[in-house]
């Protein structure tokens, strides 16, 4: 049973999907492997200092307008400060 | 914040196959000392500030050969590692003086010594340093893994101040 949950998550065989933790051995790969990196921290945050290529996209301004830039073909890996 | 983040591109119509949460994060990335960009990218942290090659020794190492570490090293102390340089101990040099050749660094050593992260600010330490009055603190990855040890008067110099 494939389809959409109510809050949004795909259901693939009556399974929710949800996004993977990852860690830094698996963040370099998909690096390598040409992710997109977002950074969800406020801008005063991502100014001071970001991972290489990553963008800002705070998580207050999360939207369909503010995704418009992402390649939605590739993956893409959110962080934070440290998860919290 | 990022696993809200990530729960919202799923709703915003991403594949949950392709959208990945780095819970650890950047706290994570800056700790192992890795690049960064942005305003900070120029400023000196403590683990681009170390001697990378301190004097090390496991467990087992007879005391005799730690004193022979320690003799012409300006570290007044050597670090107790794991194979993966995980930090295990310091022996300090004044606890081999009493310490018969036979005995081994496990038998002298401190045991959880503090340290330091990677990413803490250089001059931020030096001073923390300074007010303590102590020269030199032990910088590990988040993992425990030995970086090197950070000598308040190299980063002072480095500095180029006189925060001494």
């Amino acid at each position: 049973m494939h389809g959409r949950a109510a809050d949004g998550r795909e259901r693939r065989a009556g399974v929710l999907v949800m996004a993977t933790s990852i860690g830094l051995a698996e963040l370099k790969r998909l690096l390598d492997d040409g992710a997109q990196l977002v950074e969800v921290l406020p801008a005063a945050e991502y100014a001071d200092a970001h991972l290489p290529r990553a963008v800002n996209i705070p998580l207050k301004e999360l939207d369909a307008t503010t995704v418009e830039p992402l390649d939605r073909s590739r993956p893409v890996v959110v962080y934070c400060w440290d998860g919290l | 914040m990022s696993p809200r983040a990530a729960c919202r591109l799923e709703t915003l119509g991403f594949d949950p196959a392709l959208v990945f949460d780095y819970v650890p994060g950047k706290a994570d990335w800056l700790a192992n000392g890795l690049p960064r960009e942005g305003d900070s990218a120029g400023v000196l942290h403590a683990g681009e500030a170390v001697d990378a090659h301190p004097p090390t020794c496991a467990l087992d190492t007879p005391v005799s050969q730690v004193r022979e570490m320690l003799d012409g090293s300006r570290c007044g102390f050597c670090l107790v590692v794991t194979a993966r340089r995980i930090v295990l101990g310091r022996v300090r040099r004044s606890a081999l003086a009493g310490a018969a050749a036979t005995e081994t660094a496990e038998t002298v050593m401190e045991p959880g010594p503090s340290t330091v992260r990677f990413d803490e600010r250089a001059d931020a330490l030096v001073e923390r340093l300074a007010k303590r009055e102590l020269k030199t603190a032990v910088v590990t990855t988040p993992g425990g893994c030995l970086v090197g040890v950070f000598h308040r008067e190299d980063a002072t110099a480095r500095l180029g101040g006189t925060r001494d």
